[in-house]
C-alpha cells in the first residue's frame, strides 16, 4: 500500500507485458475492484444464461417425464392422430433398442379416449396403460403416488389429484373405465390404488393410469401405441436419430423438444423476453467495467506523465495502458467463468431453483413446471461473458490509453 | 385429451344405446321362496320384457324446464333395436340402429346415415338422467352377486309383499355402484324400485318401476322414473305407450335401408 | 463548506464528470431496467389473454352440472345488452361450445363445435394466429365450418368437402352440414384435434337457439394489458349488472395456469433486479471510490495542516452530496425522457415478425412506479455516498505522512 510512488523505470527492453503485470500488482487495490466488476458481469451472465436455459429446458424435460418421454417411438399416424388404432404393429424391435448405447429402458403405453365413472360423475378422459414395472424408469408419475402406492397389477388404476377429486373417486373405491374397443364396447371396473400429486397441473388434473394389460383389453389393441425411451437429460435428439435407425417403415422416434407443441410458445415467449432484458444487462455490465477501467486510468495520469516523462514513449505507454486493462479483465473473465460455472454446475445437478420458486410462488407447479428447476451449464455462456468483457474493454481502455499515448509528461505530472 | 371431447362422445354415443332397451322373455311365474338368483333372473325377465313394437316418451326434467321426446322403438327381443324420434319436430325422423355393439344413426335432415364410434355404457342419454345400463342389458346378473336383503331399508312397505334383493357388485365389475337394492313385489317377481348405493352407503339414483302391462306370462314396465339423488331437480320420467308385444318383428327392421327409409 | 464543495466539484472537472456520469448511468440503466420489467410483464399478460380475453361470462350452474344444457346462456341477447349498458367499451367474443359427433364421408369423430362471434379485431387477430389454410366460416354462415388441422386429417377431408355435424338431444336441428372452408392450427394438439368452428348463428341454429356457453370480455385498455385492479373492478361492475343466473371470472380466475405462469415471474424478476443492484452498486463504487482514493493524499495534506477527520469527511460528504445529486438529478431527466418516450409503445425495429412468430406483441409498454423511481435513487445516492465517505475515512485514520504516501 504505501510502497512508493515512483514507478520503475522500464528498461526499453523489458516485454510491456511483464511491466503491465507488475504495474497490476502494484495498484492491487485498483486492480482488485476491477477483477471484481469484471468477475462479477461474467458470472452474473453465466447465472442468467443459466437460468433462463435451465428454466426452459426444465420445462420441457417435466414435459418429458410427466406427459410424454425423452424419446417416443410410435407409427407415423399416431402422431397425426392420437387414436389407439394408429396402434404400432408389432413390438420385435424394442429388443434391439434396449441394447444401443444411450437407452437405458423402454416403457410400453397404450394411450386411449375412455370414459370415467364414478357413482356420481362420468368424465371423458385420457387414458394410459403402462407396464408398473418399466414405468418408473421413464416417468416420474409413479414415484408421486401421494397417497395409497403405484400400481402392481391388473385392476388397478391411479388417478391424478384433482381428478380423483372432481369425480370424487377416494383411494379403495372402484371405478369404471370404459372404451370403445376396436372389437366393440369394453367396460373395467378398476380400484384406485394410488391418487399422484406431481405438482404438474396436466397430470394432477387428467392422469388415469392403468395397467397394460387392462388397457389392451378395454382397447383391443395387442401391442402398444408408444414405446418410450428412458434416456439421459441432453441426448434425445441424438438417441432419437440412432433409434430411428432400428424402425420399421412408418414408425418414428421423436425427441422430447419435438413433442411439446403446447408449451413450446410459452418456452420461446420467455426466452424472447430474456434476450430484451439481457440486452439491458449487457450494456449496463459494459459501461460498469468500462467506467471502472476508465477511472483507474484517470487518476493514474501523474504516474503516467511521469513513466512518460522518463523516456517510453506514447505509443507504449497506450499499449501498457490498454494491456494491463485486457490483463486484469482477462483475470477477471476467467475468475467469472470459474465462479459463474461452478454455481451453474451446482444449479443444474441439485434441485436448488425448485424450492426457491416453490417457496416463493404457490403457482410454480400450476405453470407446468414440476418442483425440479435445474440451471443450464453450455460453453456459449462464456462466450456470451467473453464478448460484454472484450466491448467493455475495447471501449474503454482505449480512449484512456489514447489519452495516455497523448500525454504530455509536464501537464501530466501537475495534474490532479 | 380434452375432457369435452369424450363428453361429446359419452352424450352421443349413450343417446343411440337407448336403442338397446330390449327387453327379454319371462319364463314363467316365479314363487318368493325361490332361490334369490332364481329371482333376480326373473326380476331382470320383467324388467325387460321382451321382443315388442311401442311408443316411448321421455320427460327430462330439469330445475325450471322440461324437455319432451317421443321415439317409437322396435325391438326382437334380443341385441337389435330401432328408434325413430318422432318429435319434438326438429328431432323429428332422426333413428338410431343397435345392432349388437354396432351403432348407426340416420339424420333425416342431412339424409345421410353414420356409423357412430363406440363407447361407455353410461351417461346421460338425450341429455336426460338414463344410462343404457338402465335401459338394457342384464349387468344385475353378470356383475353382481345377489342375496336376499337381510336388512328392511325401505320401512314403508309390507314386507309381506316386497322381497328386498341385494346385489354386491363381483370384484372387477364395471359398476361403480357400492351395491344395489332392488325392491321385488312378492307376487309377480316384478321390480318396483331400484336404489343404486355409492361405496359409502348413500343412494345416488333411484328407478322407481310400475304400470306393468301384463299379457300371459310376459310383464313389461310402462313407467320408469329416474331420480338423479346427487342433484336437485334432476329427473327423467319414461313411458312406454301403444305397445304391441304380438306385433311380427322381422329381420329386415334392422338394416340399413330400415333406418333410413323405416320397416312397418 | 457548500462553497468549498462546490468549487472542488469544479476543480476536478473529469472527475466530477465522470462520478457523476456513473451515478447517471446506474440511474438511467435502473429505471431503464425496471421499465422494461414491467413491459415484460405486461407483455406476458397481454400474450396470455390476447385470446381468451379478461373477463369470462358464464353460466352459473356450469360449474356443479357437466350437461349441455347447464352450460348455457340461454338469454344470451339480454345479457350482452345489460352487459354493454354498464361496459360500452369493452369488446366481446360470443361462444357456443357444442358438443358433437363429426364425420366426413368416411370417418368420424367426437369434437367439440364452436360457434363464434366477434368483435373485427378479435376475428382478424384469430384470423391471423390460427388459419393455416383458407379462412374462418363467414359471420352468420350457416353452411361454412373451418376446423382443426389434425381434426381434418383424422376426418380425411379437404377444403371444399363437405362436412356433417351430429349434436342429438340438443335444442337446435341437432344435424347440419358444411363445407370445409379453413384449417387452423392451434399449439395444443389436444385443441386442435377437436375444434370446428362456425358462426355463433350456425353454432345456435344446430343445438341451441339464442344461446351462448360463455362471453369473453376483452377490455380495450389505451395499452398493453389492463393492470390486475381494472380487470377486478371490471368484474364486480358486470357482476353486479348481470344478476346470480351468470358466473364472471377475471381470467386468472378462469385460467389459473396462465396466471401462475405470470406470477411465477414476479421472483424471478425481483432475482433479477438484485443482480442490477449489485451490478449498479459495483459500477458507482468503482467510479467514486477510485477517483477519490487518489485523493487520500490530498486530504493527508488537509489534516497535517490542522484539519481533523471528521472535517475531511464532512467536506468529502458534501462534495460527494453534490455530485450524486447532480448525477441523479441527470439519470432522472434522461431515464424518465426514455421511459416516457417509449410509454406509447416501444417497438424493436425490425422484430416485428420475429415477436409475432412467437406470440409476442410487437409493441412493449415500459413504465415505472414511483416506489421503483424511489428505490434507485436511494439506491444510487446510498451506495455512491457510502463509497466516497470511505476513502476520508481511510486518510483519516492514517498518519499525514502515510496518507500523503497512499498509493491505491
Amino acid at each position: 500500500m504505501t510502497t512508493g510512488t515512483a514507478p520503475v523505470a522500464p528498461a526499453p527492453a523489458a516485454p510491456l507485458l511483464r511491466l503491465a503485470w507488475r504495474n497490476l500488482w502494484r495498484h492491487r487495490q485498483r486492480t482488485l475492484l476491477l477483477l471484481v466488476v469484471v468477475t462479477y458481469v461474467t458470472f452474473l451472465t453465466i447465472v442468467y444464461w443459466s437460468f433462463v436455459d435451465g428454466y426452459g429446458d426444465s420445462v420441457v424435460e417435466s414435459y418429458a417425464r410427466y406427459i410424454a418421454a425423452p424419446v417416443r417411438i410410435a407409427a407415423d399416424g399416431w402422431y397425426q392422430d392420437p387414436d389407439p388404432e394408429n396402434q404400432l404393429g408389432d413390438l420385435a424391435f424394442v429388443e434391439a433398442l434396449l441394447r444401443l448405447p444411450g437407452v437405458r429402458a423402454a416403457s410400453l403405453r397404450i394411450h386411449f379416449p375412455a370414459l370415467l365413472q364414478s357413482a356420481y360423475v362420468t368424465e371423458g378422459v385420457e387414458v394410459v396403460g403402462v407396464d408398473p414395472a418399466t414405468e418408473p424408469q421413464v416417468s416420474r408419475i409413479p414415484a408421486k403416488v401421494a397417497e395409497g402406492r403405484w400400481l402392481e397389477g391388473p385392476g388397478e388404476v391411479v388417478l391424478g389429484e384433482d381428478i380423483a377429486r372432481r369425480i370424487d373417486a377416494r383411494l379403495g373405491e372402484r371405478v369404471v373405465v370404459s372404451a370403445g374397443s376396436l372389437a366393440g364396447p369394453q367396460a373395467r371396473g378398476l380400484r384406485v390404488v394410488g391418487i399422484a400429486r406431481t405438482g404438474v397441473a396436466a397430470v394432477d388434473q387428467a392422469a388415469v393410469v392403468v395397467h397394460l394389460e387392462d388397457a389392451r383389453t378395454l382397447t383391443g389393441v395387442p401391442t402398444a401405441t408408444t414405446v418410450d425411451l428412458d434416456v439421459a437429460r441432453g441426448t434425445e435428439e441424438g438417441t432419437a436419430k440412432r433409434v430411428q435407425a432400428l424402425l420399421p417403415a412408418g414408425v418414428t422416434a421423436r425427441a422430447v423438444w419435438d413433442m411439446v407443441g403446447p408449451i413450446k410458445a410459452d418456452v420461446e415467449a420467455n426466452r424472447a423476453f430474456a434476450y430484451i432484458l439481457a440486452l439491458i444487462v449487457y450494456v449496463f455490465a459494459a459501461v460498469a467495467v468500462a467506467s471502472t477501467i476508465f477511472v483507474s486510468v484517470m487518476e493514474r495520469t501523474r504516474e503516467l506523465g511521469v513513466i512518460s516523462a522518463l523516456g517510453v514513449p506514447p505509443g507504449r505507454l497506450g499499449a501498457l495502458v490498454t494491456l494491463e486493462a485486457f490483463l486484469a479483465c482477462s483475470l477477471g473473465w476467467l475468475g467469472g467463468l470459474i465462479i459463474g460455472y461452478s454455481v451453474a454446475r451446482l444449479l443444474a445437478a441439485y434441485n436448488i431453483l425448485g424450492p426457491l420458486f416453490g417457496a416463493v410462488s404457490a403457482g410454480m407447479p400450476a405453470a407446468g413446471l414440476s418442483e425440479e428447476v435445474y440451471g443450464a451449464v453450455r460453453a456459449a455462456y462464456a462466450g456470451y461473458s467473453g464478448m460484454v468483457v472484450a466491448a467493455a474493454v475495447v471501449f474503454a481502455a482505449l480512449v484512456p490509453g489514447r489519452r495516455a499515448a497523448r500525454l504530455r509528461p509536464a501537464s501530466a505530472m501537475r495534474a490532479e | 385429451m380434452e375432457p369435452r371431447r369424450t363428453k361429446a362422445l359419452a352424450l352421443i354415443a349413450v343417446l343411440f344405446l337407448s336403442a338397446a332397451y330390449v327387453p327379454v322373455a319371462a319364463e314363467g311365474g316365479a314363487g318368493p321362496d325361490r332361490d334369490a338368483a332364481v329371482v333376480l333372473e326373473a326380476v331382470v325377465d320383467n324388467w325387460r320384457g321382451g321382443p315388442f313394437v311401442g311408443t316411448y316418451t321421455f320427460a327430462v326434467e330439469r330445475p325450471g324446464r322440461v324437455t319432451e321426446y317421443v321415439m317409437q322403438i322396435v325391438t326382437d327381443g334380443d341385441e337389435r333395436s330401432l328408434i325413430r324420434v318422432i318429435a319434438p319436430p326438429r328431432e323429428a325422423g332422426q333413428a338410431f340402429l343397435m345392432n349388437g355393439s354396432e351403432l348407426w344413426m340416420y339424420n333425416a335432415r342431412l339424409g345421410r346415415s353414420l356409423r357412430l364410434p363406440p363407447s361407455g355404457r353410461s351417461g346421460a342419454f338425450l341429455g336426460s338422467d338414463v344410462s343404457y345400463s338402465d335401459l338394457a342389458g342384464r349387468d344385475f346378473e353378470t356383475d353382481y352377486t345377489v342375496a336376499f336383503s337381510s336388512t328392511d331399508t325401505t320401512a314403508a312397505e309390507d314386507p309381506a309383499t316386497t322381497v328386498v334383493l341385494e346385489l354386491i357388485p363381483k370384484p372387477g365389475a364395471p359398476t361403480p355402484y357400492g351395491r344395489v337394492l332392488i325392491g321385488v313385489d312378492a307376487t309377480s317377481l316384478t321390480p318396483r324400485w331400484i336404489d343404486y348405493y355409492d361405496q359409502r352407503d348413500q343412494v345416488v339414483k333411484h328407478l322407481a318401476l310400475s304400470d306393468y302391462l301384463e299379457t300371459g306370462d310376459r310383464r313389461l314396465p310402462r313407467q320408469m322414473v329416474v331420480d338423479d339423488r346427487t342433484r336437485g331437480g334432476y329427473r327423467t320420467v319414461i313411458r312406454l305407450a301403444d305397445v304391441q308385444l304380438d306385433a311380427p318383428v322381422p329381420d329386415a327392421c334392422f338394416t340399413i335401408q330400415a333406418l333410413e327409409r323405416g320397416c312397418l | 463548506m457548500w462553497a468549498l464543495a462546490w468549487r472542488n466539484v469544479w476543480r476536478y472537472k473529469t472527475r466530477t464528470l465522470v462520478a457523476s456520469g456513473a451515478v447517471a448511468v446506474v440511474v438511467v440503466f435502473t429505471l431503464v431496467f425496471f421499465g422494461f420489467v414491467t413491459a415484460t410483464m405486461t407483455g406476458m399478460a397481454e400474450v396470455l389473454t390476447s385470446e381468451s380475453g379478461h373477463l369470462h361470462v358464464t353460466s352459473a350452474r356450469a360449474k356443479q352440472a357437466h350437461d349441455f344444457d347447464a352450460r348455457l346462456i340461454r338469454d344470451a341477447a339480454r345479457v350482452e345488452a345489460a352487459l354493454l349498458r354498464e361496459l360500452p367499451d369493452v369488446r366481446l367474443r360470443r361462444v357456443l361450445e357444442v358438443p358433437a359427433l363429426i364425420s366426413g364421408e368416411t370417418r368420424s369423430r367426437g369434437a367439440l363445435v364452436i360457434g363464434t362471434a366477434q368483435d373485427d379485431a378479435l376475428g382478424e387477430r384469430f384470423a391471423r394466429e390460427h388459419v393455416a389454410v383458407g379462412r374462418l366460416p363467414a359471420p352468420g354462415s350457416g353452411d361454412e365450418i373451418a376446423l382443426g388441422e389434425a381434426l381434418a386429417r383424422a376426418l380425411q377431408v379437404e377444403i371444399g368437402d363437405p362436412v356433417y355435424v351430429f349434436a342429438p338431444g340438443t335444442e337446435g336441428w341437432g344435424a347440419a352440414a358444411y363445407t370445409l372452408v379453413g384449417l387452423l392450427d392451434f399449439p395444443q394438439t389436444s385443441h386442435e384435434i377437436q375444434a370446428a368452428y362456425v358462426s355463433l348463428e350456425g353454432a345456435q341454429e344446430l343445438a341451441a337457439p339464442g344461446a351462448v356457453t360463455r362471453l369473453e370480455i376483452h377490455l380495450a385498455p389505451e395499452r398493453g394489458a389492463p393492470t390486475d385492479a381494472l380487470v377486478e373492478e371490471t368484474k364486480a361492475r358486470a357482476a353486479a349488472v348481470l344478476g346470480p343466473e351468470v358466473l364472471v371470472e377475471t381470467w386468472r380466475e378462469s385460467s389459473p395456469d396462465m396466471a401462475a405462469l405470470l406470477d411465477m415471474m414476479d421472483p424471478v424478476m425481483t432475482v433479477f433486479s438484485f443482480f442490477i443492484f449489485v451490478l449498479a452498486g459495483l459500477l458507482v463504487v468503482n467510479t467514486i471510490y477510485l477517483g477519490l482514493v487518489e485523493r487520500i493524499r490530498e486530504f493527508g495534506v488537509i489534516i497535517a495542516v490542522g484539519a481533523d477527520r471528521w472535517r475531511v469527511m464532512r467536506m468529502v460528504f458534501t462534495e460527494s452530496l453534490v455530485l450524486v445529486l447532480l448525477g441523479t438529478a441527470a439519470g432522472l431527466f434522461v431515464g424518465g425522457l426514455l421511459v416516457a418516450s417509449w410509454a406509447d409503445g416501444f417497438r424493436m425495429p425490425g422484430f416485428d415478425e420475429v415477436l409475432a412468430e412467437y406470440g409476442m406483441p410487437a409493441v412493449l409498454y415500459p413504465s415505472v412506479t414511483p416506489g421503483q423511481v424511489a428505490v434507485t435513487v436511494a439506491f444510487a445516492i446510498g451506495t455512491a455516498l457510502a463509497a466516497a465517505l470511505w476513502p476520508a475515512w481511510v486518510a483519516g485514520r492514517l498518519q499525514p505522512v502515510e496518507a500523503m504516501r497512499h498509493v491505491a
